[in-house]
């Protein structure tokens, strides 16, 4: 019962627990791309995946409690800028996951990445993007700046050009049941980046510019450190 | 925090307990420098225990701290000049102005309506609890001396634990007592006898305000993080007897319930924590803000103060025995404050009618009249 009175810094315990929510998020979007290339059972994928996300739900909900306990005890003063931005970067963790649900999701309509002519470029982006989130985690624990910019910067300019291949399935002649589940497919690893890209914003954007990344935004308020 | 800071900060605390302990001490030698008459019309008018009561709640709305009243009771009983069966009427009465101090914080939270309602809630049941021991209690006090017998029988086998020395008396009382004979004698040698009592009671009281609030700030600090923890394990774990020595153990370690109480509030207010789950650790707060009294007593050279000391643990212990293990009684509170807020927050004006109504209007004018 006396564990409670160890002490501990909270804040750094908020960290690991977002840096686990991220780690589960990497599990998910495993699971979920392995079903909708056609390389798991969907059903048995799916129970796993729910499990996933509901702990990363629990997580964030357990984080914003010790957030509120943080400035509740301590005096919010002290660390309400890093208390904000760890409630947005759960946010966008959570978000993350329920993305990975959606990308599960296309397997109920019937999508199965596996048959067709772009199987190559679709297992291209799909592990760029599960590259993307292991990068991420590590440029978030380590803190490392230079590796933010230049991630962030990647994801830019993925954005438009999973915009480009959107665009492309929903004007294509193609088969809406091939279409429509690429279309979608592209437009959640396009958000999912974005995602990716507020949680790397957090390590070098002031508070009220946190998801508005500007690379001489980033830089002033580093130098002004 | 670092471990040099800590051990700084602890190194502090211990100095302002000293500060504490003669702060009582030259408290309960200026009230004795006072005339017998000059004592008898100060105090004459508390010997009616309801007018114990009524003071105890005023003086701690006063100063807006239970620990600063409650040593100050004990300093004054260890004069001699406050029997004990006065004062233990008073503490009671410390216990319930100790509350107002969360009832003005969740006046915070009076923009949202579901927020000020819960934080309302939060902070009046502890006032409720503490009205409702004072009315079980107070009248088997007076009617048989309930609190106080149990509390000389207590007293005496912790007297028994005091480090005392045969034949001069307890090394602490003794190291207390040389910076209050200096000033005694530094008032004989400016010629300021006649005001020797006023002064080292002025003192006794600023020392006893200042240490406390120093060492409620430097604990706070040092044990911040483990707070924390206890908090987000009650958070966990939910009500129960943990929670319930939790609030002990914060409330011993920042010696303030209102510290404690008060973290509670906020919590309470954004939902995270229920008043179930808030109540237990109100009551062991209730508990553990009684080491102040404890820890005035083995300044005060009176072993009466020790009773008083004693018998503010025992309130405290018996209106969680009464209250606490049986889920209809448990509820009363709970009850009585969750209709309050939702009342408040149809008529906010009731709000301050209650604050004003227990904390100011009842307890003067039961002094008036007494």
């Amino acid at each position: 019962m006396f564990s409670i009175f160890r002490d501990s810094d909270q804040l750094e315990n908020v960290e690991q627990q977002l840096a686990g929510m991220l780690a589960q998020c990497q599990d998910a979007y495993r699971i979920a791309t392995a079903a909708v290339f056609g390389e798991s059972d969907p059903t048995s994928s799916g129970d796993e995946l729910l499990d996933l996300d509901r702990e990363i739900n629990r997580t964030e909900r357990a984080i914003r409690r010790e957030l509120l306990v943080h400035g509740t005890v301590r005096g919010a003063e002290l660390d309400l800028g890093l208390m904000l931005t760890y409630m947005s970067v759960a946010k966008d963790i959570e978000r993350i996951g329920d993305k990975c649900k959606d990308i599960w999701e296309l397997t109920g309509m019937g999508a199965n990445f596996s048959v067709g002519d772009d199987l190559e470029e679709l297992t291209e982006h799909r592990a760029h993007v599960a590259q993307l989130i292991t990068w991420t985690l590590d440029a978030f624990t380590t803190e490392d700046a230079e590796k933010v910019h230049e991630l962030i910067s990647t994801i830019r300019d993925d954005a438009a050009h999973y915009d480009t291949h959107v665009l492309h399935f929903v004007q294509s002649e193609m088969p809406s049941r091939h279409a429509a589940p690429r279309a979608l497919f592209y437009r959640y690893i396009k958000r999912l980046s974005l995602h990716l890209s507020n949680i790397l914003s957090s390590v070098v954007m002031p508070v009220d510019r946190l998801d508005f990344y500007r690379r001489e935004k980033a830089i002033d308020a580093e130098a002004d450190q | 925090m670092s471990w040099a800071e800590t051990a700084a900060r602890l190194g502090l605390t211990l100095f302002f307990l000293y500060l504490f302990l003669a702060g009582v001490k030259a408290l309960e030698t200026g009230i004795s420098s006072f005339g017998s008459d000059a004592v008898d019309q100060i105090f004459g008018s508390v010997a009616n225990p309801i007018a114990g009561l009524a003071a105890g709640i005023l003086a701690t709305v006063l100063v807006q701290s239970s620990s600063v009243s409650t040593a100050t009771i004990v300093g004054l009983v260890g004069s001699g000049v406050l029997p004990f069966e006065s004062a233990i009427p008073m503490v009671m009465g410390a216990n319930i102005g100790t509350t107002v101090t969360n009832t003005l914080a969740s006046l915070g939270h009076v923009r949202q309506s579901a927020y000020f309602e819960r934080a309302l809630a939060a902070a009046t049941m502890h006032d409720y609890f503490n009205l409702l021991s004072v009315a079980v209690l107070l009248p088997l006090e007076i009617a048989f001396g309930l609190v106080s017998r149990i509390a000389i029988a207590l007293a005496g086998i912790f007297d028994g634990l005091l480090p005392q020395v045969d034949a001069g008396g307890s090394p602490i009382k003794d190291a207390v007592a040389a910076p209050v004979s200096l000033v005694q004698d530094a008032l004989t040698s400016l010629g300021w006898l006649g005001a020797e009592g006023a002064i080292l009671l002025a003192l006794g009281f600023v020392l006893i305000f200042l240490s406390l609030w120093m060492i409620t700030r430097n604990m706070r600090a040092v044990m911040s993080g483990r707070i924390e923890n206890a908090i987000n394990g009650i958070l966990g774990r939910g009500a129960g007897i943990g929670a319930l020595i939790a609030g002990v153990l914060m409330t011993v370690a920042v010696q303030s319930s209102s510290i404690t109480t008060s973290i509670l509030v906020p919590l309470v207010a954004a939902g995270v924590l229920t008043l179930r789950n808030a109540f237990p650790v109100t009551l062991g707060a209730n508990v553990g803000t009684t080491v102040t009294a404890l820890l005035a007593s083995v300044a005060a050279e009176s072993p009466d103060a020790l009773i008083v000391a004693v018998a503010h643990l025992t309130f405290n212990i018996l209106g969680i025995l009464i209250f606490y293990p049986w889920p209809q009684l448990r509820r009363i509170p709970l009850q009585l404050a969750s209709w309050t807020a939702a009342a408040a927050v149809r008529r906010k004006s009731l709000v301050a009618a209650y604050v004003i109504g227990l904390f100011i209007i009842f307890p003067l004018a039961v002094l008036l009249i007494a």
